[in-house]
């Protein structure tokens, strides 16, 4: 039988309910009558016959509902009949049907809202064209893994590879950018040729980068994202060729990106390398590298590549890249590893949020079933099979969860929003996260997973009901025997469980963050303010203005009426912006890639002051220590710790990699030590 | 009316079925015939033929239409269709089957 015809005729029992009906009544008189007929002409008179049709007329509204069923017409109409039934069930006990939505609708929402950051984060792939076969490569050091690379090393890489149709490196930072008459920091992006090809990026408007503009580097041509393009240039056609500053630079756009392109870390200018990012040395992981597999290339054999080349880089440059390796990752497995564990265990933690809300749930409906007992009892008394009255006890929870879910719908959209505000920066692709299909289907699904579950409850409790003892009970109220309470008893025993198992979690998440709170951060956070300012400075000139300009900033700002402190640093604290190695005394013949590493900053005098930092011993900075005087470092009680272990280190020299390795700074200061890295990060050495 | 004899379940379909092989029927001319060619043995009342005949049309192997009676009225006419044929010919073979296992057990006992 084909299966169109077989709808056509199910869908012509649904719709056309009458003419069905009518055709029915008049199929089965029609038979009644030529029985009728052969009766009499077999011999009774027409009266006796009658009266036999007219018995056997009652038969035939028993013969219509047999053809009903047959027709697969009963299951349906009985469904919308429970359904309507457990509306005004719903209706009769408004108190209840509230609470039990309210109290599933928050579970429920919770379990969507944490289920849509998952599937935003860890399951949606990435919107590039074939994510799987994007990959990132970091340097391994020492069986450590950093998501940095050299240019040198990659380039290598890139060369002697053969498994990657392309391979590209980046790096970002925030850059003041100016396009029309308002200058703000954008992220600009500064990457190489292959990037857009690697991941399969076209632009909307315009073109990529030409081969010469790659070159050169410094050939000033910069790529805008969509939205940049919209909010800076409404959008037009005519933003080729129009020109966008950053720093003293005026750069040419020859192109828009597609909207929702950010990558990297939500960026929204592009430019190529520049001249001084292809003279870095080897040792300098300044970049991040992304990849494409060819088809038909594994993971494992550009892996073994990739190691084989490394391997001998190590041999070629001993100094930098001795027990220096690499790691190629799945792209999206490496954006998302640190937040997996943690959105899991939030996932569990809602889950177990869910359970408790359909055990109350499930208790209140035990409770109402049993208030119904007697009603339930007269329904299986006047014929209703059992799985009839199961179904109508289950569609009456089916209601209840989708009704819940609905309104779980609603605190989600409301959790969501909260929970992409509250969370901890750097959680990748959170911004993507939205309500989609999948989503839905989830809600849905768990919905109605949860009207199974609570709906078995009060079924399990009427399919017991003792039909005679139920009835017998004049009061209407039944108390029936151990085994409804067991089963209460069950329920409540499953939500204690529940409920102590969250609470301890929660509890110790609160002490973990509480503790984390109170860490000595080694600085006063309290009462400082942080600003940030650049300058183009370009030429002897400008760079003689920009230093005049930020000598007179903080005294400038001493000025302003309730300032008490000023103070200027490269990286306050919570945001390193360089690290490197450091040697003491004297410089090595050849520089190692074994050295010792500090976090560097740049200060001003009185930064110490302003941020509440103890100085231990010796001096600050003074305004006597410029660039033309003998260089001068203070540094922190851990470096102190480890590079003089047991000696004075004042007055003692240090050279590191700020303007310039070959000159000595003088130790004039031991400060206290900070939490560079935030709260969670041990304070390390700094200079 | 006079109490129908049971039938096996599932037989009562193969019996509509060959009725209306030979032309289109009504419910009524079906218990009929059924009747008559059995020798009066078998009586089918409408508690067994209508839910069958829609069950069987639900299932795709006969097909309805009204049309004008042999006493001039309006009745419910049953054609065998495509697949109903095919189904006829294999719940036929079966019936051969298997009521001849049941005679060669029933005999030689």
């Amino acid at each position: 039988m084909r299966l169109t015809s077989k709808v056509r005729l199910r869908l012509r029992s649904l719709f056309f309910r009458d003419r069905m009906e009518q055709e029915l009544d008049e199929e089965l008189r029609y038979h009644q009558e030529r029985e009728i007929e052969q009766t009499i002409a077999a011999g009774m008179t027409e009266q006796d016959a009658r009266a036999v049709a007219l018995r056997s007329h009652v038969d035939i509204e028993q013969r219509k509902e047999e053809c009903r069923d047959m027709r697969g017409l009963n299951v349906i109409d009985n469904s919308l009949r429970d359904f309507r039934y457990a509306i005004r069930g719903l209706r009769r006990s408004p108190a209840f049907a509230i609470l039990a939505v309210l109290v599933m609708a928050l579970g429920i929402g919770a379990n969507t809202a944490v289920f849509s950051v998952v599937n935003g984060v860890l399951l949606k792939p990435l919107a590039f064209r074939n994510p799987d076969r994007i990959v990132t490569l970091a340097t391994v050091f020492k069986d450590t893994k950093f998501p940095v690379v050299s240019l040198p090393d990659f380039q290598d890489w890139r060369d002697q590879s053969t498994a990657f149709s392309a391979m590209a490196c980046y790096r970002s930072a925030d850059e003041p950018a100016r396009a029309g008459s308002t200058t703000e920091y954008i992220r600009v992006a500064r990457i190489s040729p292959e990037l857009f090809r690697t991941l399969a990026i076209a632009p909307v408007i315009g073109r990529l980068f030409s081969d010469e503009e790659q070159k050169t580097g410094d050939a000033a041509a910069a790529l805008i994202s969509h939205s940049y393009w919209q909010s800076h240039f409404g959008g037009s056609r005519a933003v080729l060729g129009r020109r966008v500053r950053i720093a003293d630079q005026a750069l040419t756009i020859v192109g828009v990106l597609p909207p929702g392109f950010h990558f990297p870390e939500s960026s929204d200018i592009w430019r190529p390398l520049d001249a001084v990012d292809r003279t870095l040395p080897r040792a300098s992981h300044s970049f991040f590298a992304i990849a494409r597999l060819k088809p038909g290339a594994r993971l494992e054999q550009a892996q073994t590549q990739l190691t084989s080349i490394a391997g001998r880089l190590a041999q070629h440059y001993p100094d930098s890249n001795k027990e220096v390796s690499v790691r190629a990752t799945g792209m999206r497995d490496d954006m998302v590893i640190e937040v997996r564990l943690t959105l899991y265990l939030l996932l569990g933690a809602v889950c177990l949020v869910l359970l408790i809300a359909c055990a109350n749930v499930a208790t209140l409906l035990l409770a109402k079933a049993t208030s119904r007992t007697r009603e339930i009892a007269i329904r299986a008394a006047i014929g209703a099979r059992r799985g009839r009255i199961i179904r109508q006890l289950m569609t009456e929870s089916l209601l209840l969860a989708l009704l819940a879910g609905g309104a779980g719908l609603i605190v989600a959209a409301v959790g969501l929003r909260a929970l992409i505000a509250l969370a901890p920066a750097g959680v990748p692709r959170l911004a993507e996260t939205t309500i989609d299909g999948r989503v839905l289907a989830f809600t849905f699904g768990v919905s109605a997973l949860c009207s199974l579950f609570f709906g078995l409850v009060p079924v399990l409790y009427a399919s017991r009901i003792d039909l005679n003892d139920a009835l017998k009970q004049g009061s209407g109220r039944t108390v029936s025997g151990g085994r409804s309470n067991r089963l209460r008893e069950a329920l409540v025993v499953a939500e204690i469980a529940f409920s102590v198992v969250l609470l301890a979690g929660a509890g110790l998440l609160i002490k973990s963050f509480v503790a984390l709170n109170n860490v000595a951060l080694g600085f006063r956070p309290e009462r400082v303010l942080l600003m940030k300012a650049s300058l183009p400075a370009s030429g002897l000139e400008g760079e003689r203005r920009a230093r005049q300009f930020f000598k007179q900033l903080p005294s400038d700002f001493l000025s302003l009426p309730g300032v008490s402190a000023v103070g200027a640093t490269m990286g306050p604290p919570g945001d390193v912006e360089s690290a490197g190695g450091y040697w003491i005394d004297h410089l090595p013949d050849r520089i190692k890639s074994d050295t010792p590493d500090a976090v560097f900053s740049v200060v001003t005098p009185g930064t110490f002051g302003a941020l509440g930092i103890p100085l231990r011993r010796g001096r600050d900075f003074a305004d006597s220590d410029a660039a033309d005087a003998p260089y001068t470092a203070v540094i922190n009680e851990a470096l102190a710790r480890k590079a003089f272990p047991g000696q004075d280190p004042i007055g003692r020299s240090i050279f590191a990699g700020f303007d310039s390795f070959d000159k000595p700074m003088k130790i004039v200061g031991i400060v206290g030590d900070v939490r560079q890295w935030g709260p969670a990060r041990k304070p390390e050495p700094e200079i | 009316m006079s109490k129908p004899t049971d039938l096996v379940q599932g037989t009562l379909d193969l019996l509509i079925l060959k009725t209306i092989a030979l032309e289109p029927m009504h419910g009524w001319a079906i218990a009929q015939r059924i009747r008559q060619m059995s020798g009066e043995v078998l009586q089918v009342g409408q508690s067994a033929l209508y839910p069958s005949l829609h069950k069987l049309e639900q299932s795709g192997w006969i097909h309805s239409k009204w049309a004008v009676s042999e006493n001039n009225r309006r009745a419910r006419y049953y054609t065998l269709t495509k697949a109903g044929r095919k189904a006829l010919d294999q719940e036929a073979a079966q019936w051969e089957r298997l009521s001849a296992a049941i005679s060669l057990i029933v005999r030689t006992v």
